[in-house]
């Protein structure tokens, strides 16, 4: 179950830190952000990876953590973009 | 001067990238297949069932047979690859009074009966052929596999200078679009598992060092036996002195386990049966993250412990844990299925990459119907490569099924298959039309890899209904995959056909979508 909710939390930041992007706010919001929000969406990302990395270690051990929580920032990453392009590509 | 950097480093990319591409293709896929070498050799002996036995009784069971089937030896071993191994290897060492001919070694499953399992190289010939490729000497092949990895980490590190926006095209992905897409996949494969891509091209240097860089052995050691017995002991059996019984092996190996607060993997007796007899339990290969296995050796008569193997040091432990970390023999199901995505992104990187050479090109082509030749033997490379060696894989499955059972030296044939194979696909590649022989050589791997499950179902009794009924992972993992490659190559054929039949430009070309969902 950690590992599901580790790639839930780590698709959450990536897609927080792309929401953070001007230029994909309106692909995935629908809408320019506010200053204020852009800022909260990119602190909110980084803030729920270290989160994460913190929950992987204490519950696998540092280094297979470390392993585990570099593995699924990548998928979560991905899954930002497949999300991403989906959306993108709908609205042109 | 920034830009001219920038431009010397695209043109090293592009031409590292390119000239060493369909040999890192090829390395890069039969590695990652290599996370999975133990399930992939359990599929490839049907006959053997695992039986989940814990350490200890395991090696009893072992030694058990050996007093049984090979009493006169000096020395006998026992291997287990650890928890996902479906059985044990066993070797032996016959004594003066055997014949020359009697057998060294047997396979036994868990329970210690022997297995009567087809004869092949499984998995193990995928892992080798990623560093030691095959009819060729491993001497040379390994310092081939060592230029290749040297370059991937050119590569690497010019395409890191080359990309100009890693953080602003973090997210981008642009389908559709012919180049664009085609380099958006590329850089998303590449930024996005960069940290795994870039470990696993260091540490696999890392791993082949000492045959690379030999000279750090040569300053501190007379000569390379030397080092060997300081970093790897294997010690001979000494001389006999009379007959004596052999202690039980299960509570020395329980006692092992102990020590280290780890599983065993090995046990190696020499002597058995004599007042000499020497015990040596080292730990699985599973273990732990770093490779350098520990060891215990205890008095064969009387249990006790004469000695320890503890490789330790700053640079034995870093060396061990690099290599541990390439090869991820440590980690878990979840860990090893993120090695294995992460190893997928990486083939993805490369073919993409070797794609993108041909489509840049072909936009400046003088006439675009009849290429020159360095153009024509790129795209040809790359069929061969990118379709042709996932197929050779699909055959070497399927060849592992249809060859007669009983027949002596069938694992050749298994790997003759997959070089035939893999050859046809290149000579085809050479005498179709490129946009055409894509299609058809994705296609076929489509369809070779759909038949694998379909091909076991029917020459086994494991099929994937059969296995998913009873809970048999290893199976229904390994043909639900095969299933799966299936469709990514299904859809990449499907979509290479709608472009050359669609835009007529963009003919041949798998779009970055295919690729993009073979590695999600």
């Amino acid at each position: 179950m950690t590992h599901l909710f580790l790639l839930f939390l780590a698709t959450a930041a990536f897609g927080l830190l792309c929401l953070s992007r001007e230029r994909h706010q309106r692909d995935l919001a629908g809408r320019k952000l506010a200053r204020r929000a852009t800022k909260y969406a990119r602190l909110g990302g980084f803030a729920i990876l270290a989160v994460a990395f913190l929950l992987a270690g204490s519950r696998f051990g540092w280094a297979v953590g470390a392993l585990e929580w570099l593995g699924l920032s990548s998928i979560g990453a991905l899954l930002t973009m497949a999300l991403l392009a989906r959306r993108s590509g709908r609205a042109s | 001067m920034k830009n001219g950097f920038r431009q010397s480093m695209a043109w090293l990319h592009t031409w590292t990238g390119l000239l060493l591409g369909w040999l890192l293709f090829a390395i890069f896929v039969t590695g990652t297949s290599s996370y999975f070498q133990e399930e992939i050799t359990a599929w490839m002996t049907p006959e053997v069932r695992s039986v989940p036995v814990d350490g200890p009784t395991r090696f009893a069971a072992a030694t058990r047979w050996l007093e049984r089937e090979a009493p006169g030896a000096s020395e006998w071993s026992v291997y287990s690859a650890g928890k996902r191994a479906a059985g044990m290897q066993l070797y032996w060492v016959n004594g003066p009074d055997a014949p020359a001919d009697a057998p060294t070694d047997a396979r036994l499953d868990g329970a210690g009966r022997k297995t009567e399992a087809r004869e092949t190289r499984g998995g193990e010939f995928l892992y080798r052929f990623h560093y030691d490729l095959y009819y060729i000497n491993w001497y040379w092949a390994r310092w081939i596999v060592g230029i290749a990895a040297m370059s991937m980490l050119v590569a690497i590190l010019s395409g890191i200078v080359t990309h100009k926006k890693i953080i602003a095209d973090f997210f981008l992905l642009r389908l559709g679009k012919g180049q664009r897409s085609w380099l958006d996949a590329h850089n998303a494969s590449s930024v996005l598992f960069l940290p795994f891509i870039l470990m696993i091209t260091y540490t696999g240097l890392v791993s082949l060092a000492t045959h690379y860089m030999p000279w750090g052995i040569a300053a501190n050691y007379a000569d390379e036996q030397k080092f060997a017995d300081a970093t790897f002991p294997w010690p001979a059996p000494a001389e006999r002195v009379g007959p004596a019984p052999l202690i039980a092996v299960a509570p020395l190996v329980e006692r092992a386990e102990r020590t280290w607060g780890v599983g065993a993997g090995s046990v190696r007796i020499l002597n058995p049966g004599d007042r000499a007899a020497q015990i040596i339990v080292s730990t699985a290969p599973d273990s732990g993250m770093s490779v350098r296995q520990r060891s215990l050796t205890f008095d064969g008569v009387t249990g006790k412990v004469v000695g320890a193997h503890n490789p330790s040091g700053a640079a034995t432990a870093t060396e061990g844990t690099m290599i541990g970390l390439h090869a991820g023999r440590f980690s878990n199901g979840v860990l090893r299925t993120l090695y294995f995505l992460s190893g997928l992104a990486g083939c993805v990187m490369v073919a993409t990459g070797l794609i993108l050479w041909t489509v840049k090109r072909r936009a400046k082509l003088a006439d675009p119907e009849r290429p020159h030749f360095g153009f024509r033997l790129v795209e040809k490379l790359n069929i061969g490569a990118i379709a042709g060696l996932p197929f050779a894989m699909a055959v070497y499955f399927l060849a592992n099924r249809l060859l007669p059972v009983g027949e002596a030296g069938r694992s050749g044939r298994e790997i003759a298959a997959f070089f035939i194979a893999w050859g046809a696909v290149f000579v085809w590649s050479a005498v179709r039309p490129s946009a055409l022989a894509w299609i058809e050589a994705l296609a076929m791997t489509a369809g070779a890899f759909a038949a694998v499950p379909l091909v076991n179902a029917l020459t086994t009794d494991r099929s994937l209904v059969t296995s998913l009924g009873s809970g048999d992972w290893v199976f229904a993992g390994f043909d639900t995959a095969m299933l799966l490659i299936a469709t990514g190559f299904g859809w990449a054929a499907a979509t290479a056909r709608r472009r050359s039949t669609g835009s007529g430009a963009a003919g041949g070309k798998r779009p970055a979508k295919a690729l993009s969902t073979k590695v999600a």
